[in-house]
């Protein structure tokens, strides 16, 4: 990829929390237009990395290396007022619960309008009318009721249509939605990635799709890539990750994932054994070793480096000893 | 609409509180009575009329009259401005600084949170009788003085109970969602944290108002309130304090109107307390 049309860049991200290593070497691109999709476990970093990137990272939780870059500015160590024009402006963020992320005592209208007037200084009439137009596009008709309604006047799927229209208020370029459809039952959700879909087509924009669920980010995204214990372990387009899995926990998690479109479970759906190590615990060789079938004795004291791998033109990579020398 | 019948429900809810309901006609017509003082009262608060002195009540002196002939309703009806201003006027400015102090503590947390708790805590035991001396030292005899050793007192409960109430709201993730939109901190607080802070404040000012309506009361007894002549339920009573024997409604009059008041705020305080249904969390 040449780094000349991506539009926000991580490269080498690491965090600690309280000296327990959180985030390691995590480095990811995305292009507009284009929809990434970012999978592991829960506790697995995949939250940590977005609120890294728009510098929100919780109390105790310090950036160790690498750099975060949109349109070539770097993010990292950016002051506190430049990274509220950021966030909210230039990236959008959509959290998990769509319920408990909006203000309880707060209208609809006025929340989606604090957006509006911070990132573009529209207040009033002309607020107004933007506030009508985001509804329309999210899919909130009735806008009369849904901008004078508090929060738990709305459902579920309506809350989170409010909050892409909060994220859309200050016209970002990218969108990170963190967990988007999790709160959610099964056809509200598809209903949300549709949405989020049509989105990033109509407006151009770049998505950064976070969710623990594979068959979430296979059917959207044009790439993904797999987090473990704070470390990405593979990246590949998503057509050819389910057929062609190179890392064993990319192979697992498939395996356990049941339903994922285009590909019927061979068998039984098979868990994988054992747990996520506690943060900073193993980070010496690889993290996923004590889970792994294939593993080798090297593998608990060697640390996998990235290993891009030719496949008929496309950008994979993967982080397993397999495809080291010497195995 | 689901919209309409929740806001309904709450107005209703209040509405259906008994004791909300009747403290709040009681300090209506306290309020009327004494705003009104100047056309109801039937004689000025420091007419003197050495002939009427403990006049028992009757057609001139409804109530009575006091040593010096003074009408003891006039004087009533004149000194529950003054109680009730103090007690209003107290809790406004103890609202005012210790709920944005508070809330600011409990929202930044760190170094200015663990410096505003010390001064508050420093606060906490300076009992109002000291404040008081200090103030009318200070400032001299006058409203401001009995208002602002009061509102000291009041002060650090309130910064305390905005804290704590921050500090909860401060770890919810539409805050998380706010400073993901942008928002600076101080919009955050001004526009995320302090409305959530309204309810347990609304509660704590109604028995605010009752507890400073006794300071004053008692501060007057004392004579570290307004001096002489100005009425005062409590310098009323420590007038009334040489001849309550031979006229018993010297002291139970500005006695009675007291008791009204506070309790009046009191039971709005409870009344609210339920219907919030915040329980003693916050208080």
């Amino acid at each position: 990829m040449s780094t000349r049309d991506e539009l926000l860049a991580v490269k080498g991200l690491g965090v600690n929390i309280a000296g327990a290593t959180v985030l390691d070497g995590v480095s990811l691109a995305i292009r507009p237009g284009e929809a990434l999709g970012l999978v592991g476990e829960s506790g697995c970093g995949k939250s940590m990395t977005s609120l890294a990137i728009l510098g929100l990272l919780p109390r105790g939780a310090k950036v160790t290396s690498g750099s975060v870059t949109l349109r070539g500015e770097e993010l990292l160590g950016a002051g506190e007022d430049a990274l509220c024009r950021v966030r909210g402006g230039a990236i959008g963020m959509i959290f998990q619960e769509p319920g408990a992320c909006l203000d309880p005592v707060m209208r609809i209208g006025r929340q989606i309008g604090e957006s509006l007037e911070i990132h573009r200084g529209l207040k009033g009439a002309a607020q107004d009318a933007e506030l009508r137009k985001l509804l329309a596009e999210v899919g909130l008709t009735d806008a009369e009721r849904v901008l004078r309604a508090y929060p738990h006047e709305l459902s579920g799927g309506m809350q989170q249509r409010a909050m892409i229209a909060m994220a859309l208020a200050g016209e970002p370029v990218v969108l990170i939605a963190d967990e988007p459809t999790t709160a959610l039952d099964a056809r509200i959700a598809s209903q949300i990635l549709d949405l989020l879909d049509r989105l990033r087509r109509e407006r151009g924009l770049a998505l950064l799709l976070i969710s623990h669920d594979l068959a979430v980010i296979g059917g959207r995204c044009d790439r993904v890539m797999v987090m473990y214990a704070g470390r990405l372990v593979e990246a590949a387009p998503a057509e050819r990750i389910f057929s062609e899995a190179r890392h064993p926990y990319t192979a697992a998690l498939i395996e356990a994932s049941p339903g994922i479109a285009g590909v019927a479970p061979k068998s039984a759906l098979r868990d994988i054994p054992g747990q996520l190590p506690a943060p900073g615990s193993v980070m010496e060789g690889c993290a996923f070793a004590p889970r792994c079938s294939l593993a080798r004795p090297a593998c608990s004291t060697r640390v996998p480096r990235w290993s891009a791998l030719a496949d008929r033109g496309n950008e994979r990579g993967v982080r397993c000893l397999q495809y080291e020398e010497g195995w | 609409m689901s919209n309409a019948r929740a806001r309904a429900s709450l107005s209703r809810r209040i509405w259906n509180n008994a004791k909300i309901r009747y403290s709040c006609f009681l300090i209506l017509a306290l309020l009327l009575v004494t705003v009104g003082a100047g056309l109801i009262a039937p004689h000025t608060y420091d007419a003197i009329d050495a002939a009427a002195s403990y006049a028992a009540p009757g057609s001139n002196y409804l109530l009575g009259a006091d040593a010096l002939g003074r009408d003891v309703l006039s004087r009533v009806l004149y000194g529950g401005r003054l109680s009730l201003a103090v007690g209003l006027l107290a809790t406004l400015v103890a609202v005012l600084i210790g709920v944005p102090i508070g809330a600011f503590a409990g929202y930044v947390g760190g170094v200015a949170d663990w410096v505003i708790s010390r001064v508050v805590d420093l606060l906490l035991p300076f009992p109002v009788i000291l404040l008081a001396i200090v103030t009318k030292m200070v400032l001299g005899d006058g409203l401001l003085s009995v208002v602002i050793a009061i509102s000291l007192v009041l002060t650090p409960f309130f910064a305390r109970m905005s804290r704590a109430k921050a500090l909860s709201v401060a770890q919810l993730p539409f805050i998380e969602a706010a400073k993901g939109s942008g928002l600076g901190s101080g919009r955050i607080m001004a526009m995320h944290v302090l409305p959530h802070c309204f309810q347990p404040v609304l509660i704590m000012a109604a028995l605010s108002v009752a507890f400073a309506i006794l300071a004053e009361a008692s501060l007057s007894f004392l004579g570290l309130g307004l001096p002489p002549p100005a009425p005062s339920w409590g310098s009323d009573l420590q007038s009334a304090m040489s001849g309550f024997q031979l006229a018993p409604w010297t002291v139970l009059v500005p006695g009675t109107a007291i008791t009204l008041a506070v309790l009046a705020f009191n039971f709005l305080g409870d009344g609210l307390r339920d219907v919030f249904d915040i329980g003693e969390r916050f208080l």
